[in-house]
């Protein structure tokens, strides 16, 4: 069904009159005529004043043209050019076999990866994209009235936290997982397999203090390195920058030193105390006197900002049991939770209505526009109508 | 129009040609009219002086001898047959058709006029012309020979087509030429109707009257399928108008005009013929004089 993006466009099918006017057979300009039989002319009824046009077929091609134009102007779409058959979205991880006989059992469908792009269903399964917003696009690309069924494993990876609402009624088969694909929940580690707690991933954590050995703040990193089974590297402020991968402790008061920065700014994370002078960021940990970190970016990197004094009277987190994993929490927030048993999720309806893309006519009317003006130039430049409009 | 008023084709075709009057045979004359009476006349009528041209023999050498200056005897010719030819010089007769603008009416009736003014000079006719042009008549009076050819030739380059039709108290010094029995012949498109009284007038007046009309293709026709402003070249009338429209009802009252004119022209004894631009000069010669005798169109 065609559509106009800019309808308003059509207005230039007003140009239509200019043609009309140029070819309206001009007769109070026609060449005078000596006739001498005047009177026997004379005499016959005056011809009514009816419209007459100059060559007609030159007429007719160019009101073509302005209309073509005209609609060009207009943007014009195909919009009803979708397909209309039924859609089977296999969510990878779901057993392939399966879905292939769900597929065949299911007539004219297509089957397509919920992966990003909508592949189409094949033997090799793409890696699991961010599937409830997948599932969003999927719904608002298909034209209204096309079946959807989602064919999905038993635990559905990269779903968000609400779940998806879509203009159609969406059934969801749940088939086996299939076993040839790497799975969280069969290739990760022991933790992961267990499904619950926050992913202890300490062990990865390097603490590159950059202070004096008798600076008083170290004691409490020192501690939480310990606690956290993470690496603690203390070496004299002059000493250079760690890897990227350490969290850097930069506990001197004042501004921070260029090669800091800089390392900073390169994409590293440094934590600072309360009396370095950097501009101020957003809290990222609160307690109940108020905050007590904040972070600020810095270039590609991180600077993270104790706002109080490192005692246990101004800062009771400190002699907490969890101040080592508060202090992980902050340097690697564990991921939020995108894995739900498909058992229970189930898309709302209620989504906004799908806004199809059309397929673009402008290309095919241009072309068109070309040829016609080349054959209007043709028709218009013959030698025997000089003088014709 | 070229330097010749005939074209060679039309000339050639003359000479089958004869001028002939129905009337002629009953006048008083030496012999018949068809006799080609040449050389001196036969009554003596003035001298004048010797102009270069003049044949050696008609000096006359007696007066000569008496003189010693050069005459030439000329002498009445006893030609039954004196031809007027009437030109209508009014602005419709500068019409000219679109497909051939360089040949207008009045181009056709110059042609038509030294035609017949060959025709009499073969013969030994004595011929004049007269112009009709609101602007006062021209007048070559009548005369024969090649002298009279020449002139009328020359007198002929010199119409232009403008005015009207004179009106009949302009016609006096037609009158006063113009003798009975003379033979007259009226070129024009006869479409005023001036025109045609005067050739009734006359044929009424014991003349004999041969009206030839001229027309052009697109009063024949009326070729036109697109608007146009056709205009009256007399009274400057314009009318606007659509040929595909008028065509039917023109062609059919004109065809109805024609048609009146021709009988009132035979009613009142004038032979008549038609001549279109598109056609050869001679055709309403043909038709007038063709073979000779003439009565066999009457």
């Amino acid at each position: 069904m065609p559509a106009f993006l800019f309808p308003l466009g059509l207005l230039g099918l007003l140009a239509v009159a200019l043609p009309l006017a140029i070819h309206l057979a001009r007769r109070s300009d026609a060449d005078i005529i000596d006739f001498a039989a005047l009177r026997w002319l004379r005499a016959a009824p005056r011809p009514r004043a009816q419209i007459r046009f100059d060559e007609v077929p030159l007429l007719l091609l160019r009101l073509l043209l302005i209309v073509l134009l005209a609609l060009l102007l207009a943007q014009p779409i195909w919009s009803g050019w979708t397909d209309r058959r039924p859609v089977l979205a296999v969510v990878p991880g779901a057993d392939r076999v399966e879905a292939r006989a769900a597929l065949a059992s299911a007539g004219d469908a297509r089957a397509i990866w919920l992966t990003p792009g909508f592949p189409e269903f094949g033997e090799t399964a793409p890696q699991p994209g961010p599937t409830a917003s997948l599932l969003r696009e999927l719904d608002s690309t298909l034209a209204a009235d096309v079946a959807l069924t989602i064919l999905a494993p038993e635990v559905l990876q990269g779903v968000d936290a609400e779940l998806p609402k879509l203009s159609r009624p969406a059934r969801i088969r749940i088939l086996e997982t299939d076993p040839q694909t790497p799975s969280p929940l069969r290739g990760g580690t022991a933790a992961q397999r267990q499904g619950g707690g926050p992913a202890p991933a300490a062990n990865t954590l390097t603490f590159a203090a950059r202070a004096t050995a008798e600076n008083p703040n170290l004691r409490w990193f020192r501690a939480a390195a310990t606690g956290l089974g993470a690496g603690f590297d203390l070496q004299p402020p002059t000493a250079p920058m760690p890897p990227q991968t350490s969290i850097l402790l930069w506990l001197a008061p004042g501004p921070p030193p260029d090669p800091v920065t800089r390392w900073v700014a390169a994409g590293g994370t440094a934590i600072v105390m309360e009396d370095a002078q950097i501009p101020p960021g957003t809290a990222i940990w609160r307690d109940a006197q108020g905050p007590v970190a904040t972070a600020s970016a810095l270039g590609r990197g991180t600077l993270i900002r104790f706002v109080r004094p490192l005692t246990p009277a101004a800062l009771p987190a400190l002699v907490e049991p969890d101040f080592p994993q508060a202090l992980a929490a902050l340097l690697q927030p564990s991921p939020e939770p995108a894995r739900v048993s498909t058992q229970g999720w189930q898309p709302r309806p209620g989504g906004p209505a799908p806004i199809l893309p059309g397929l673009d006519l402008s290309g095919w009317l241009g072309l068109a526009i070309a040829l016609g003006w080349l054959i209007e130039r043709w028709l218009a430049t013959r030698r025997r109508r000089v003088g014709l409009p | 129009m070229g330097p010749d008023l005939i074209p060679a084709d039309v000339r050639g075709r003359l000479r089958t040609l004869r001028l002939t009057a129905r009337r002629a045979a009953d006048l008083q004359g030496l012999g018949l009219h068809h006799s080609r009476a040449r050389g001196a006349g036969l009554e003596f009528a003035q001298y004048r002086g010797y102009e270069r041209g003049d044949e050696p023999r008609m000096i006359d050498w007696k007066l000569y001898a008496r003189s010693g200056k050069f005459f030439v005897r000329e002498s009445e010719r006893e030609s039954p047959l004196r031809l007027w030819i009437l030109l209508d010089a009014s602005a419709s007769m500068g019409q000219a058709d679109r497909v051939q603008p360089s040949r207008s009416r009045l181009d056709a009736a110059m042609g038509l006029a030294a035609c017949l003014g060959q025709l009499a000079m073969n013969q030994g006719d004595r011929f004049g012309l007269v112009v009709l042009s609101d602007a006062g008549l021209n007048v070559i009076d009548a005369a024969d020979g090649v002298r009279q050819r020449d002139r009328l030739a020359l007198a002929l380059r010199t119409v232009e087509p403008r005015g009207g039709f004179p009106a009949l108290a302009q016609l006096g010094p037609l009158w006063d030429r113009v003798g009975p029995s003379d033979l007259v012949v009226l070129l024009s498109d006869f479409f005023d109707e001036g025109t045609v009284t005067l050739a009734e007038r006359l044929a009424a007046a014991g003349r004999e009257v041969l009206a030839i009309q001229i027309l052009s293709v697109e009063e024949r026709d009326f070729p036109f399928a697109q608007g146009h402003r056709f205009r009256d070249p007399e009274t400057g009338e314009e009318l606007l108008g659509d040929g595909k429209v008028l065509r039917d009802e023109f062609l059919s009252r004109f065809a109805a005009a024609q048609a009146e004119l021709a009988a009132r022209l035979e009613h009142d004894g004038i032979r008549h013929a038609r001549l279109v631009l598109d056609e050869a000069l001679d055709v309403p010669l043909r038709r007038l004089f063709g073979s000779g005798h003439a009565d066999e169109y009457s």
